[in-house]
């Protein structure tokens, strides 16, 4: 006899808005919590118990919204959407948040002779010196796995912001490493 | 050299993001804080609804005195005649619709 194949997402949320069923939400929760965790540090610069508090309510928020979930998006994608928000209401509490701003200009290409970037890497700090909207793209991108569209979706901001700061940040985070390794 | 660099970046942030983060009680914690258990049988719902339009329909009933008919209750109504019998038939179905839609509201909130 062959253990069950873990059940799907969807079929979770069903169970979920059907039954009421919390096994079912503690299974979402178990299997996403990684993925929102790891976006909310990322995006409040690696203040781990902020990026815990707004994790749990992502979830209670999720618990409460699950009925609107609309099947044809992935549940990863609907959550992150939940997450982004979460912290985009928390930081404008705090202080004014800019996602669309494309101010500051790039840092200058590294010298062919830069020291390679595994050397002293403290990616979690460099990070941390992007601007809000850079942040907020690496995180959907790399952390939460959206394409660059569905971050430009979640995020609220065009395709082609989304490009600028994804390009941006890699050119800052390109230089913030090569400096520490320095 | 250039190319080189991205793909290693790209290849850290990949790594960084694929490192699970250990639960460490984080789900409990959100069972704990979820909302109580909806007490509610399902039964419960269509009796609401079924029952508060069976108050109303005997309500309306009761009101409305042999003869009436609730067409002439809207009529008076029109003509802003409430306090005849068959108006006041009409105002009890009104108010028995009425009611089932608020339960209907309430328990879809």
């Amino acid at each position: 006899m062959g253990e069950r194949p873990e059940p799907a997402d969807a079929q979770l949320v069903l169970a979920v808005v059907a039954h009421d069923d919390r096994k079912a939400f503690a299974r979402l929760v178990e299997r996403h919590q990684s993925m929102v965790r790891s976006v909310l540090r990322r995006l409040t610069k690696g203040d781990q118990g902020l990026a815990d508090d707004l994790a749990q309510e992502t979830f209670l928020l999720a618990w409460r919204k699950l009925g609107t979930f609309r099947f044809d998006a992935r549940f990863s994608t609907w959550l992150y959407r939940i997450t982004f928000n979460a912290w985009l209401s928390e930081a404008r509490k705090r202080r004014e948040v800019l996602l669309d701003d494309l101010d500051g200009a790039l840092p200058a290409e590294e010298p062919p002779q830069a020291v390679p970037i595994e050397k002293r890497l403290d990616l979690e700090r460099a990070l941390a010196t992007l601007s809000d909207g850079e942040r907020a793209a690496i995180a959907a991108c790399y952390y939460a796995d959206l394409s660059q569209l569905e971050a430009a979706e979640a995020i609220g901001i065009p395709l082609g912001t989304v490009k600028t700061h994804i390009l941006r940040a890699k050119a800052k985070l390109r230089a913030k490493l090569r400096e520490d390794s320095r | 050299m250039s190319d080189d660099r991205d793909n290693l970046l790209d290849r850290l942030l990949r790594d960084d993001a694929r490192r699970r983060l250990p639960d460490e009680g984080f789900t409990l914690r959100v069972g704990q804080a979820l909302p109580p258990r909806r007490l509610r049988p399902a039964w419960l719902r269509p009796v609401l609804v079924i029952g508060s339009a069976a108050v109303g329909g005997v309500a309306a009933w009761l009101l409305a005195p042999a003869g009436t008919s609730l067409a002439q209750g809207y009529v008076d109504l029109a003509r802003l005649q409430s306090l005849t019998p068959s108006a006041l038939s009409a105002l009890g179905v009104a108010a028995a619709m009425a009611l089932t839609a608020v339960v209907l509201v309430v328990e879809e909130n």
